[in-house]
């Protein structure tokens, strides 16, 4: 018999199909090294190469005996139910893992949202040294006023630190950069800017990208400020507590007016 | 001398596990092994050593694993565990009985193993 016909035969015997790939390996490997070792003696007492193989594959083959035997078994030794299940506990492993993953991926991306605006406003201190440097580093002359104030203000869980208040000759507009620190970003809260009665006209934390701003910093432009005004009055709504604060251009001073 | 095969049955669990408790084996060189170490006495049917080797897996007495041999291809190599361990001793234990009793009617007490 050809050894490929008796481990034909004897893995048939075997209902458990998964497991038939890796016991075929095993036995084929028996039987090359059986073959092997039958083939050199046959080939040392005078048989062609190709005789020795064949008549060693066949005592190879006779020396394991009945497939059929052999295979049922094997075939007891791989029980289907039991394979089965277990094949089926592995894939239930797997996909709790996968699930676990995913929650644990899902909840560390929540917590670096919430890490990415706990910065302490001083790490902002070389992020508004860098904007002013880039919008007014060449033309100096291009800011009427640039008052730094560096003053915080905390409502409920958020910190608001006010750097700059700087008027822009070439857009007309009063820039004021700022940075929002807390367990929420912001940008979701909405809060509305008022300065001397005008409403701002933008806010804006998107465009420092290339100089690696951290998020959290912010600059907040009004456009119907006046140029002339030399106080300031900054007012917002955070959540429903009001906040208005006076900045006097010419000392730098800031004055709270009232929380509500 | 060829011994009747299901005699070799009763004992293919206790010679399997001595050798592993030596080293590692691959079935190819367990079935070598113990032709060589018994003269050849024991021979039997070469492929009814795959379903022993896998129940001893199954109860957990070997675990097996995939290596390269000193041929240089991939083998299934059989290595002992502990359970394989205590399973030897008792297996080992008894085959002595076993063995005894059988000399004592047998062959008389000369040939015993009772002062062993």
């Amino acid at each position: 018999m050809r050894k490929e016909k008796w481990l034909d035969e004897a893995l048939r015997q075997i209902r458990f199909f998964p497991d038939r790939k890796k016991v075929r390996k095993e036995l084929e490997e028996h039987l090359e090294d059986r073959i092997d070792e039958y083939a050199e003696m046959l080939e040392a007492g005078g048989m062609t190469a190709e005789d020795a193989r064949r008549a060693a594959e066949e005592k190879a083959v006779s020396a394991m005996g009945d497939p059929r035997e052999t295979g049922r078994q094997l075939n007891r030794e791989h029980k289907p139910l039991l394979g089965f299940l277990w094949i089926g506990s592995w894939i239930l492993v797997v996909v709790m893992l996968c699930v676990a993953i995913g929650v644990g991926v899902f909840l560390c991306k929540e917590k670096e949202y919430v890490i990415q605006s706990q910065y302490e406003p001083s790490d902002f201190l070389q992020t508004r040294d860098s904007y002013i440097e880039n919008h007014y580093g060449e033309n100096p002359q291009d800011m009427e006023y640039n008052v730094q104030v560096d003053w915080p203000v905390m409502i409920g869980d958020t910190e608001l630190t006010f750097y700059n208040f700087i008027y822009d000759n070439r857009e007309n507009q009063l820039v004021v950069l700022f940075s929002s620190v807390g367990p929420g970003d912001i940008m979701s809260r909405f809060p509305l800017f008022r300065c001397n009665e005008t409403y701002s006209n933008g806010l804006g934390g998107r465009t420092y990208n290339s100089w690696e701003v951290k998020k959290g910093f912010y600059e907040m432009y009004f456009n119907e400020v006046n140029k002339e005004d030399r106080m300031l009055t900054l007012c917002y709504d955070f959540w429903g507590t009001n906040v208005t604060f006076d900045v006097d251009i010419d000392t730098g001073e800031v004055a709270m007016k009232e929380v509500q | 001398m060829k011994i009747d095969k299901g005699l070799i049955g009763g004992s293919t669990i206790l010679l399997i596990l001595t050798l592993l408790s030596e080293k590692d084996y691959y079935g190819y060189e367990i079935i070598k092994t113990l032709e060589e170490q018994s003269d050849s006495t024991f021979q039997f049917k070469e492929g009814s050593l795959y379903p022993v080797l896998h129940r001893m897996e199954n109860e957990g007495f070997v675990v097996s694993y995939r290596e390269k041999s000193e041929s240089g291809k991939e083998r299934k190599y059989y290595q002992i565990t502990p359970l394989g361990q205590e399973q030897l001793a008792e297996e080992k234990e008894q085959w002595l009985v076993f063995s005894r009793a059988v000399n004592k009617i047998a062959l008389g007490n000369e040939f015993g193993l009772a002062g062993a």
